[in-house]
Order: C-alpha cells, then sequence, then structure tokens
C-alpha cells in the first residue's frame, strides 16, 4: 500500500483519465439518472455499450471493472430472489407450494440485476480512472455556487483533501505498527471474534496516538504557512475543460438521448 | 551457520501496475555472533530483506534457514518461535508502544510466546535492566509519559524479553542526536555482548556502521552488491558512490593523502585509525 494506490485508482494514459473531473462527475450523475430511466431491455443493451465504450476508451483491463461489482454481488442476489419470489403480477410460469413464479416477475428481476450491475460499473470506472485528489478538485468547483448561500465550499474541500490524503499514511501506519506487533508474537487472527477484537487493541492504541500527532502536525504546518481559506487562492493545477470532455459529452448525451427516446418514444418498438 | 539465505527474490504486488521487484536473487550466509551491517539507498531492499527473516513476508522465491527453522515457499514455520528466535526491532520503535505501564508493555512479547507469569516477570526486570533502565523506577509508569530515548529503550527491551537469538534493528539511531547515537551503539554492542550474541542492523549511516559492525552488506536495487568486512569493502569506494553510498569521511581523507603518495595503511575506518596513522607518517 504505497503512493496514491488508495482506492482503486487505476494509472493509465487515456482518453477516459484525462477528461476533465468536473465533467467526469456531471456525465456520471447523468449516466446514473438515465439507468433509472430505462424500461426496456434495449436500454440496457445501450448502456451495456456505453459502459463498454468507456472501458475501451480508459484503457482499464475488463477485469478491474468487474471486480468492482463482486463488492456487490450478495446485494444483487439478495434483490433477485426478493424479486422473484415476491413479485406476483404476470402470468404464472412456476407453482410449487408457496413458491409463486411470473413471467413479469423473471423479466423484473432480470432488469433489476441488470441495473444494479451495470451502475456499479459505471460509477467504479470513474473512480478506477480519477485519482481522489482530483475527484476532490472537481467537486470543489462543482460546489462553488453553494458559496452563494455562505457555505464553505474551500474548507469542506481542504478537509476532504486531507482525509483522503491520510487515508494510506494511516493504512501505511497501521501495517508498520501491525508488523511490529506481530514480530512480538501478536496474532491477529487466531481465536474467536471477541478475542480478535482484543488482540487488535496494541494496534489501535498506536494508531490513534500516532493519527492526534499527525493532525496535530499538520495544523502546525498549516499555521506556520499562514495558511487561511482566502477566497481568492490560485490551484497549482488548474482543471480546464478542453477538446475530449468535448467528445465525452456529446457522445454521453447521444446515448442519453437514445435511452429516453425508448423509454417515452418508442415503447415496445424493440 | 545460524542464518543462511539462498536466491531470494520477492516482488511488490505482481501483475499490477505497482508492481516492483525488491529483491533479486540474493544469496548470503551470517555466522553465529556476528555483527552485521545492511546499508543500501531508499529502496534497495534492506526493511523488505529483513522482514523474510521472522516471516513477516512470506518467502515467495529461494528459502531461508534460521537457527535450523526452514523457511521456503511451501513452509508453515512456528511462527511464534520463529518470531522469538528472530527478535526484531523497526524504525521508530517507541511508536508501537501501547500498554498502560513499562511492565505490561515489555511483557507483551513474552506472554504472546505463552511463558509462565514467574519467566515473564524475570525476563521483564532484566531486559528492562539491560536497555539501561531503573526497573523499581519506571516498571509501573506509562511508558507515555517517559522521554523520547526511554521510549526506544523501552520499546527494545520489549524484543529482547523473549530473549531471541539474533536481533535485527532497522535504523535504531533514526532521529537521534549525536550524543544519543552513541548510547544506542553502546546499548546494542551491550545486549551483543549479555543476551543476544548476533545482531543485523539496518543503517543509512556508513560512517557509524562501519565503526561497528564486523561485515557490511551493501544492497542495490534487490542485489547483493557486496558482503565484506569494512576494510575491505572501502577498497571498492569507486562503486560504492556509484551507487549512492556515502565512505567514512576518515576512509575519505586517507585515500587523498594516497593519491598525494603518502603510505597510509588500507585499514584506516575509525577517526581514531587516522589519527594513529597521521602520526606515524609525521613520525610522533
Amino acid at each position: 500500500m504505497k503512493n496514491i494506490s488508495f482506492g482503486q485508482y487505476y494509472p493509465a494514459d487515456s482518453f477516459v483519465h484525462n477528461l476533465d473531473p468536473r465533467v467526469k462527475i456531471l456525465l456520471m450523475t447523468a449516466f446514473i439518472i438515465s439507468i433509472f430511466f430505462i424500461k426496456s431491455f434495449f436500454g440496457y443493451v445501450i448502456i451495456a455499450a456505453f459502459i463498454l465504450l468507456c472501458v475501451i476508451f480508459s484503457k482499464v483491463p475488463f477485469g478491474s471493472v468487474l471486480r468492482s461489482v463482486k463488492g456487490i454481488l450478495f446485494l444483487v442476489l439478495f434483490t433477485m430472489i426478493l424479486n422473484l419470489f415476491f413479485v406476483r403480477e404476470g402470468n404464472v410460469i412456476l407453482d410449487w407450494k408457496i413458491i409463486k413464479i411470473t413471467d413479469y416477475g423473471v423479466l423484473f428481476t432480470a432488469k433489476m440485476a441488470l441495473r444494479l450491475v451495470l451502475l456499479v460499473m459505471g460509477t467504479s470506472l470513474l473512480t478506477l480512472t480519477t485519482t481522489p485528489m482530483s475527484l476532490t478538485d472537481g467537486l470543489e468547483s462543482l460546489m462553488k455556487p453553494l458559496k452563494l448561500i455562505r457555505f464553505p465550499v474551500h474548507d469542506v474541500a481542504l478537509i476532504m483533501s486531507m482525509a483522503l490524503r491520510l487515508i494510506p499514511s494511516l493504512m501505511d501506519e497501521a501495517q508498520k505498527i501491525m508488523n511490529a506487533q506481530k514480530a512480538r508474537a501478536a496474532s491477529f487472527d487466531s481465536g474467536n471474534v471477541f478475542q480478535r477484537a482484543k488482540a487488535m487493541l496494541p494496534v489501535l492504541i498506536p494508531l490513534f496516538i500516532s493519527s492526534f500527532r499527525r493532525a496535530d502536525e499538520l495544523a502546525l504546518a498549516l499555521d506556520a504557512r499562514c495558511y487561511n481559506a482566502t477566497p481568492n487562492r490560485t490551484k497549482m493545477k488548474k482543471l480546464k475543460a478542453g477538446w475530449r470532455d468535448v467528445v465525452a459529452t456529446f457522445v454521453t448525451a447521444g446515448f442519453i438521448t437514445v435511452i429516453m427516446l425508448d423509454t417515452f418514444l418508442w415503447m415496445g418498438v424493440f | 551457520m545460524s542464518i543462511i539465505v539462498e536466491n531470494l527474490s520477492y516482488t511488490y504486488m505482481p501483475k499490477t501496475p505497482y508492481e516492483k521487484k525488491a529483491l533479486d536473487n540474493l544469496s548470503f550466509q551470517i555466522r553465529e555472533g556476528e555483527y552485521v551491517g545492511i546499508i543500501g539507498a531508499t529502496g534497495s531492499g534492506k526493511s523488505t530483506l529483513v522482514q523474510h527473516l521472522n516471516g513477516l513476508i512470506k518467502l515467495t522465491e529461494g528459502r531461508i534457514s534460521v537457527f535450523g527453522m526452514e523457511l521456503d515457499k511451501k513452509s508453515k514455520p512456528d511462527y511464534k518461535k520463529l518470531r522469538s528466535t528472530v527478535g526484531m526491532v523497526f524504525q521508530y520503535p517507541e511508536y508501537q508502544l501501547f500498554a498502560e505501564t513499562v511492565e505490561k508493555d515489555v511483557a507483551f512479547g513474552p506472554k504472546n510466546i505463552e511463558l509462565s507469569a514467574e519467566e515473564t516477570a524475570e525476563r521483564v526486570r532484566e531486559a528492562v535492566g539491560l536497555v539501561g533502565l531503573d526497573y523499581d523506577e519506571v516498571a509501573g509508569r506509562s511508558p507515555f509519559e517517559l522521554s523520547g530515548g526511554q521510549k526506544r529503550r523501552v520499546a527494545i527491551a520489549g524484543v529482547i524479553a523473549m530473549r531471541p537469538k539474533v536481533l535485527v534493528l532497522d535504523e535504531p539511531t533514526a532521529g537521534l542526536d549525536p550524543a544519543g547515537r552513541n548510547d544506542m551503539y553502546r546499548l546494542i554492542d551491550k545486549i551483543k555482548a549479555e543476551s543476544t550474541p548476533t545482531v543485523i542492523m539496518i543503517s543509512h549511516n556508513m560512517d557509524e556502521i562501519s565503526r561497528h559492525a564486523d561485515r557490511i552488506l551493501v544492497l542495490n536495487e534487490g542485489r547483493k552488491e557486496f558482503f565484506l568486512p569494512p576494510a575491505e569493502l572501502f577498497a571498492n569506494s569507486a562503486r560504492l558512490s556509484q551507487i549512492g553510498l556515502d565512505i567514512p569521511l576518515p576512509v575519505k581523507v586517507a585515500g587523498e593523502l594516497r593519491s598525494r603518495g603518502y603510505d597510509v595503511s588500507q585499514d584506516v575506518i575509525t577517526p581514531d585509525d587516522l589519527t594513529a596513522e597521521i602520526r606515524r607518517l609525521a613520525g610522533r
């Protein structure tokens, strides 16, 4: 766990990686909303094609994208089972004791599962291709209008980026302390749940102390540099939308238009 | 031979974009009673190497034998025995302290290897005394009340209380002032003489390590560059500076004198050696 390998960022130099994070966040939001409009399988085919296109242009191996689905596999299966057994509309195709499965239920289940899987694949593509830092930068820029209602956008962004910055350091530190205690013959993987929780104390106590120390040092360093969140701070890396962002916006808009047409105009044509 | 390492290789995060070869076909042997220094630039694999010795990193390629315990890809060693045999003191060990009293913290290791209460108490008393702290004074105090130097001594006591056969130290002098560094080296000499005869020490400071170690293992990008006694090592000073390592100042001065035609001995390592040679040459 070194460098910036926190989260699931996959380093590469690709079309999707080089998009402006603000544009990526906005397009992702549009993508999520459009998924909820889909009614037909044709719509899902369109969205799947869209994701496939994104994956190809992001140079992220398809396996890495699929791995993100693994985390919600249980949720998908759970909703599938619920939907399959409890949807009562439509023609019954299986009737055995208390189990009743309808044709409509089967279709509905498939659509729900597809929706969840595609949703997670799409959003994980965002975190796979954007570093946590540029995500924060993008969010800060997008939240700018909130300044009008005196929302401390800059402070929130600073807190977010510091938290993101500290997570890998603390993970590193935790690993070091664990190793040090293991070197004193501690074992963290034997015994029941309570014994294991208790075995973590020699790691958690030093970790707490060191995170307080780090926070204190960081605060002092900020003070020593006379840091304050003045409204007109400039950025080292200025976000700039370019031709890629225009292309990506048009492509995404095209796909979403097809989905909307499918839902509201062509219903049942395909 | 107390420690035998054969064809050891290790790669961090293989098959990812972060893949990095940390150790590359490393082989060497360490005798019982030896004081071995390990030196190398940042990222040369020093820490990765020593963490293999007590099984903190699972061996993936090669073979290691530690005091008769065999480690290879398939072996499932008795980790408690292995880790009490190879006592390891990490960098800034004071950050691992956690217990409410010094006594309990030092007893953590002995308790983990399931020693009896009496045995544990005896070893804790002995270890705290060995690192130069007054047992009666500090035993009941919280380790967090102690000074930085005392904390580090408590942490070292926590390792030697397991009575390891070899002591591995990762930069034990990091962050100390010159006086503190000298104290630390003296402490390690004392531990070596009285409790743990074999010592392996990672260091960044060629000056200091060459004054104490019997042999120095020089790592460069995960490969063994040299494993020689200090005097022979500095015959290769050109190569050492090429891989980003300093040579001790007295050795440098002796080399300069030699290149100007003075007959200075090759064995000069410490400042005292150098003064003696200059006195000899000056005829005093």
